[in-house]
């Protein structure tokens, strides 16, 4: 049994893992549409992060992070010949936990339906849409995530955005 | 500024994404002059609030402590964080080494990103489809309030994720090569999908749990004539050591549900003159006497093929002294004791015992473990007296290890995977919470499971130490490549490695017993049946080091009978450990373990010469000479032994002779004498053998009941229930 100094980045990762796993494990099952599949592209982000110089990722670790997991998991989706991944509606219909039943019904409902306009825009629009509502991420760093430029994320969202308001606006009436 | 209700730099206001003051203020004051596009803004600011809503109410998935301890894990905990950079190929072998405790998946998506920035477009499978959930129902809320500082120091390597469960990948390469590197692991995962082969089961078919299928086992005797009940001839010695066909008895052999059994034929009497010598493999299973037990309880009679005599009679402790001679004065491990008296249920028979003692090793002094558990987590197990237990028994055990142990836990039901990496025994809430994780479900494929024990038992290999994976099954192995000699082929090879494998049997009804106690005594360890908690404790606490450790290993006995004295004799239970008679000097022939504090015990009934016994006779031997050197002549028999220090090769020898002057009247002998002749005589009446006459279980249990002794856990008066309620059913 090896009794070791801890690692002088061990915590830094601790915190990063406590803020950023979750968030991360979701987003890559959103393009996975598997949970342990996301699990194993998280691991592999932070395997990474262990490679990378600290000063060079920690002013930007969160959108870093995202970026190799997006990687990952879309390398892993090209090859993934069998997958079929839980679309965004059917993920949006699994019950968050922390809720009350009857509030959670209602939520789910209108969430589930603004998710389903929302599986309906073009892939492109889709990722960024999520990566800034479910992300909290800005506009250049989801540029930084997906290799676009600051003006095309600006107008992929301002395109989704219109186009769900329609919906909601169209199915409310 | 003139702004358009398409401009996207309108939903980047609206958003607040506009990072230039200047911009933003301009695009605020044009926004403020224009209702309409006042309205857009509200507009997309409630579709964004929406949207946040609704993407924040989608599942998270909740991370367990392993996966996030395994996410933090350092790949080198040693190097500095600037080395970490010159040196970046050793990091990536560190990282390989990490990975290569990880699962396998991750290994290979590893793999897969150094071959696609290659390789682009190789086919080959994706990572993913290579396992399956299993069905084992890891409860994610489970880790709510246990936040546990899972900051790896004690864990060697870092612990991999939390439960998950692998479909395991076909045969194949798995046992071939010894210490796999992660080099090969990552081969052993990929093997059969980057040949693109289909992901999927061997059918379990090849052990049905049909009553009357005909295993390999059952095969290869039924090919054979059934055995020779006559003492025609000399050949007639090896064949003792194959499983003997059934004997068909009506209303005793009969298929109960689903369990199995090996078939077990009653010794016969044999001459010395046909026969001289009695070779045999100690035994130190119990589960027999558990598992009639259990019958008993249930109000129902065993089958005749559950009860092995012998492991109802190594049940119970004896107070047979340890050897006196430590082994640095040259001592042997155990003590062997030998004694004779009247048989109690025919007054012109005789019994020898031979008792064998392990040396009591106190639990300071054993030897580091590195403890596998490969738990069947199957949906046979969801009952309260198996997984359940299970758990318990392995909280007693662990209870008692400390940092110089380590455990790891590998499950496995339709799929297999490591739930607990090798992990030291004092991280005790790691260890509690990889057990409280388990559920059943899902059905089982012992095979795979028990390779990924084994591999994981050799990775944390501990030279000199008790290297050991203990199976806790119903043996209900009806997935995947189960063949059972090739399960058991496994157990024996790696069992040479230096692995041993214990093997403890839960619950019933489709209780494999025969392959369970197959198993064990391939892999050269111990076997019991944990029924009851009193069972666990029995198990865990009381035996447990006799259970984990050995003292001593290959231990043969051969007794060489005397025909002058000895008109015939029988070896009592035993029937599968018998050895050919030339195996006893053959080191390579492996035989049983014995542990510390181990008490062995073996009964010979004697017919003494002059008696009235009914043998097949056979004609008096011409060439035989009667005897090469000079026999005292109260030699009744010669016993001897051989055994292997846990490290060595070569055997040693114990001889010691019984003498006919020392039989005593059965009322004479000692308790644990008669205790243990009363349990032998009761495994006869079990399997309703004629052997012991009119022999009663009445008078068992008065004999029973008058060699109590001191009987520390009680288990000396339970089995005086046992006789009672046998009584009871069977009449």
């Amino acid at each position: 049994m090896k009794n070791e100094q801890p690692n002088p980045n061990s915590e830094w990762v601790r915190s990063l893992v406590e803020t950023h796993a979750a968030d991360l494990t979701r987003y890559a099952a959103s393009i996975l549409g598997d949970d342990d599949a996301a699990k194993d592209v998280v691991q592999d982000s932070f395997v990474r992060l262990w490679r990378e110089p600290r000063e060079k990722v920690e002013d930007h670790v969160r959108p870093w992070l995202f970026r190799v997991c997006r990687s990952r998991a879309l390398d892993l989706r090209r090859k993934g010949v069998r997958m079929s991944p839980l679309t965004d509606a059917q993920a949006a219909m699994r019950p968050a936990e922390g809720r009350g039943p009857e509030e959670a019904v209602e939520r789910r409902d209108s969430h589930a339906q603004v998710m389903d306009f929302m599986q309906q825009l073009p892939e492109n629009q889709r990722e960024v849409v999520r990566l800034k509502f479910q992300n909290d991420l800005s506009y250049k760093e989801i540029a930084t995530v997906t290799d676009l430029s600051v003006t095309n994320v600006g107008f992929l969202l301002h395109t989704a955005l219109k186009t769900l308001r329609a919906q909601v606006t169209a199915s409310g009436e | 500024m003139n702004i358009s209700k398409e401009d996207p730099i309108l939903t980047a206001f609206a958003l607040g994404e506009i990072r230039d003051p200047k911009e933003r203020s301009e695009v605020e004051q044009v926004v403020a002059a224009d209702p309409e596009l006042e309205a857009e803004v509200q507009s997309i600011r409630s579709m964004s609030e929406q949207l946040s809503a609704a993407f924040h109410s989608e599942a998270v998935p909740e991370l367990s402590e392993f996966e996030k301890a395994s996410l933090q894990a350092v790949p080198e905990p040693k190097r500095s964080w600037v080395r970490v950079l010159i040196s970046w190929p050793v990091v990536t072998t560190a990282a390989a080494a990490v990975l290569a405790l990880l699962l396998i998946p991750q290994v290979g998506s590893v793999r897969f990103e150094e071959i696609s920035e290659l390789e682009q477009g190789q086919e080959t499978e994706p990572v993913v489809s290579r396992y399956r959930e299993l069905n084992v129902d890891i409860p994610t809320e489970s880790i709510e309030g246990t936040p546990q500082p899972i900051n790896v120091p004690g864990l060697e390597p870092a612990p991999t994720k939390a439960p998950r469960m692998l479909v395991p990948v076909q045969e194949g390469s798995a046992v071939s090569d010894r210490r796999l590197s992660g080099q090969d692991e990552l081969e052993l995962g990929l093997a059969e999908s980057t040949k693109g082969k289909a992901l999927g089961y061997v059918s379990g078919d090849e052990v049905s749990s049909s009553p009357g299928v005909v295993t390999e086992s059952n095969l290869s005797t039924a090919a054979k004539p059934p055995r020779s009940r006559s003492f025609g001839a000399f050949a007639d010695m090896d064949l003792t050591n194959s499983l003997a066909a059934p004997v068909p008895q009506a209303g005793e052999r009969t298929e109960w549900n689903t369990e199995k059994y090996d078939p077990i034929d009653d010794t016969d009497f044999r001459s010395p003159l046909v026969a001289p010598l009695s070779t045999f493999s100690i035994d130190v299973d119990t589960a027999s006497y558990a598992n009639v037990r259990r019958f008993l309880n249930q109000g129902q009679l065993p089958p005749a093929d559950a009860v092995r005599i012998e492991e109802l009679v190594n049940y119970f402790s004896y107070t047979d002294a340890a050897p006196v001679e430590s082994l640095e004065e040259g001592g042997d491990p155990f003590a062997v004791r030998m004694a004779q008296a009247t048989a109690p249920w025919n007054d012109e028979h005789r019994l020898l015992r031979v008792a064998l003692k392990g040396y009591e090793m106190p639990w300071e002094e054993r030897p580091a473990s590195n403890l596998v558990f490969l738990l069947d987590v199957s949906g046979s197990m969801d009952s309260t007296n198996k997984l359940p237990l299970v758990k318990e028994a392995m909280q007693i055990l662990t209870d008692r290890l400390d940092q110089r142990d380590r455990v790891a836990i590998v499950v496995y039901a339709g799929a297999s995977g490591l739930v607990l990496p090798s992990t030291t025994a004092n991280n005790t809430e790691t260890i509690e919470h990889a057990l409280n994780q388990l559920n059943a479900g899902g059905s089982t494929n012992g095979g795979a499971g028990i390779k990924l024990a084994y591999k994981v038992a050799r990775e944390n290999f501990v030279e000199g130490g008790n290297n050991r994976v203990i199976l806790c099954t119903d043996g209900d192995f009806n997935i995947g490549q189960t063949n059972r000699s090739e399960l058991t082929e496994i157990a024996s090879k790696e069992a040479e490695e230096g692995v041993s494998l214990t093997v403890l049997g839960f619950g019933m009804g489709n209780y494999k017993d025969d392959i369970l106690e197959d198993l064990s005594n391939k892999g050269k360890g111990s076997y019991a049946y944990v029924d009851s908690r009193a069972e666990a404790r029995k198990v865990f606490l009381e035996d447990l080091a006799s259970n984990i450790f050995k003292i001593a290993k290959d231990v043969k006995i051969q007794v060489e009978f005397n025909p002058q004295q000895v008109q015939a004799y029988r070896l009592i239970g035993y029937e599968n450990r018998r050895l050919k008679a030339e195996d006893f000097n053959n080191d390579k022939k492996k035989a049983g373990d014995i542990g510390p504090g181990h008490t062995v015990t073996a009964f010979y009934e004697i017919v003494p010469a002059g008696s009235e016994f009914e043998l097949p006779g056979v004609d008096k031997l011409r060439y035989q000479q009667e005897s090469e050197t000079e026999v005292a002549s109260g030699e009744v028999a010669t016993v001897k032994l051989r055994y292997k220090t846990p490290e060595a090769d070569k055997s040693r020898l114990i001889r010691r002779t019984a003498h006919s002057e020392d039989v005593v009247e059965f009322e004479q002998a000692n308790d644990d004498f008669r205790f243990g002749a009363a349990v032998a005589a009761f495994g006869f009446k079990l399997r309703a053998s004629d052997t012991i006459g009119e022999f009663s279980y009445a008078q068992i249990e008065q004999i029973a009941t008058g060699a109590i002794a001191e009987d520390p856990g009680g288990h000396r008066s339970e089995f005086t229930d046992l006789v009672r309620k046998a009584e009871q059913f069977s009449k």
